[in-house]
């Protein structure tokens, strides 16, 4: 446990150094709330579908929560790189520790920035959610951004330069967005983008926060738990069995 | 024994980086391992300390194989590397916690530690300095500060003084005496300078394109290479050609 908690607590302290990366984590979010929330919002109202900017700061939480918490696969790299990791990789922690205290840094990291932004939604005409609804929210914020820094980290050990982690991540960050539903409804979709989202982990993690700001659910938010807990799950294991393997 | 190696070999493709290396060191003993850039020194090192994985031969350490019982020998040995591992944007305090978090040390145990440990290196009242901010040299008295902390039984070093100052140099060697003579704890350590080997270790290992060429106390070396200094021997053995660092193996890991 003290590895775990040292470090998730190194994520943190080089977090609160480092306010360059709160601007980074909120800028695109933030576009899209204000271009499409706002700018889409008369199209959507008279397509009968109601508010867009409520259908639409699930997934604009989502996408926050999605690109803090994955990058921690950059630091790894950055780790590997300037020898951090080679000293974690000598030392008799446990490798489930080295993984678990990691994701649980980037992810607390991320739930600060979906938390934040989800307050810039509230401040751009949002309505403010009850209790109960905060803390399903809280619930699915923290199951998301576990999945997705787990993820990163198992990318960031499989990859051996920073550059290539770019690239993947060019590739792989927008799919998972734009196949996630939150920016259109899943329903009624062609068999093949239906079967993507079905397929996509964001999916579920858009929907279960979703369903608890709005009510609203395609999968229900039975499925998104137990589908974003098996990934995690899963994920932890990959992670702890890479750092197992893996040399400095 | 605290160190055995049986016909120790690295490979890497066709690239063999380690080649056959047997050797013993004694608990307590001070060994250096000798050899210009690309020997083999490193990956010799990272072999030892479970960073690598041997192709060939075995290694003991303290009674135990390494590649079996990995988490059982990180306890029990330290290292010092020759490039940083401290993380650049913790405090001075901050890294030996984290180092702590490592090997499981308690919060009442490091900090009384890392009090009497920065003190000795005169860090402490930088303690809260960031260690990006910090010279190299002092960024060196850190890490060996920080590799104390666990009070190991193998010390392993990788040119351990590079880019320390001469005070630095003379507090670090005072701290591995004191650690080696009050503890018995045994140091292994790389080195390409000749006086650091001579004046430092009991017994010298000197490698080149990953072999043993010679080992044994230095006038020992002396007496079997006819020549009047460490120095003169050490060239008989390796060459005087210029060595590049790109030709050592361990460069074309991926990732390095």
């Amino acid at each position: 446990m003290k590895v775990v908690y040292q470090l998730w607590l190194r994520e943190i302290r080089r977090y609160a150094r480092s306010r360059m990366s709160l601007f980074g984590s909120l800028a695109q979010p933030v576009l899209y709330l204000l271009a499409l929330g706002i700018g889409l919002g008369p199209v959507y109202r008279e397509s009968g579908r109601g508010n867009y900017l409520d259908y639409i700061v699930p997934g604009i939480v989502a996408l926050t929560v999605l690109s803090s918490a994955i990058h921690a696969g950059a630091t790894v790299m950055w780790d590997r790189r300037f020898g951090f990791l080679r000293q974690a990789l000598i030392s008799p922690a446990p490798r489930l520790g080295l993984h678990f205290g990691r994701v649980l840094g980037a992810a607390s990291v991320a739930c600060i920035h979906g938390s934040l932004m989800a307050a810039i939604c509230v401040a751009a005409g949002f309505p403010f959610p009850a209790i109960s609804q905060v803390l399903m929210a809280c619930g699915f914020l923290v199951l998301v951004s576990y999945v997705f820094a787990s993820l990163g980290v198992v990318i960031g050990l499989a990859l051996y330069e920073i550059e290539s982690f770019n690239v993947a991540m060019s590739v792989i960050v927008p799919p998972l967005f734009f196949l996630s539903g939150a920016l259109f409804p899943p329903e009624n979709l062609p068999s093949s983008m239906a079967f993507l989202i079905g397929i996509n982990p964001l999916s579920y993690g858009v929907d279960g926060l979703r369903a608890a700001l709005s009510g609203r659910s395609h999968f229900g938010a039975g499925l998104d738990v137990t589908v974003l807990a098996t990934l995690a799950g899963c994920l932890t294991l990959t992670g702890a069995w890479q750092f197992s393997r893996a040399q400095a | 024994m605290s160190i055995r190696i049986r016909n120790l070999q690295k490979a890497y493709g066709t690239v063999e980086a380690v080649r056959n290396i047997s050797l013993d060191v004694a608990a307590g003993e001070i060994y250096a391992l000798l050899g210009p850039n690309g020997a083999g020194k490193s990956t010799t090192l990272g072999l030892l300390t479970t960073v690598l994985a041997p192709t060939g031969g075995s290694i003991e350490l303290m009674g135990l194989d390494p590649v079996t019982n990995s988490a059982k020998v990180r306890r029990r040995i330290g290292v010092i590397f020759q490039d940083e591992t401290l993380d650049q944007e913790l405090s001075v305090l901050e890294n030996m916690e984290l180092h702590a978090g490592f090997y499981g040390i308690g919060r009442d145990e490091c900090a009384s530690r890392s009090r009497e440990l920065l003190e000795d290196c005169g860090l402490w009242d930088r303690r809260s300095t960031i260690v990006r901010t910090l010279s190299g040299g002092t960024r060196r008295r850190l890490e060996a500060a920080r590799a104390f902390l666990t009070s190991p039984e193998i010390l392993f070093m990788d040119e351990p003084t590079v880019g320390m100052d001469a005070q630095s140099r003379n507090w670090f060697w005072l701290r591995i005496r004191n650690l080696n003579q009050g503890s018995n704890t045994t140091i292994f350590f790389a080195t390409h300078q000749l006086d650091e080997a001579q004046g430092k270790a009991t017994r010298i290992a000197i490698i080149d394109h990953g072999r043993l060429v010679a080992e044994g106390s230095c006038a020992a070396i002396l007496q079997r290479s006819n020549a009047i200094s460490l120095e003169g021997a050490y060239l008989d053995l390796t060459g005087t050609e210029l060595r590049n660092d790109g030709e050592s193996a361990f460069a074309s890991i991926p990732g390095r």
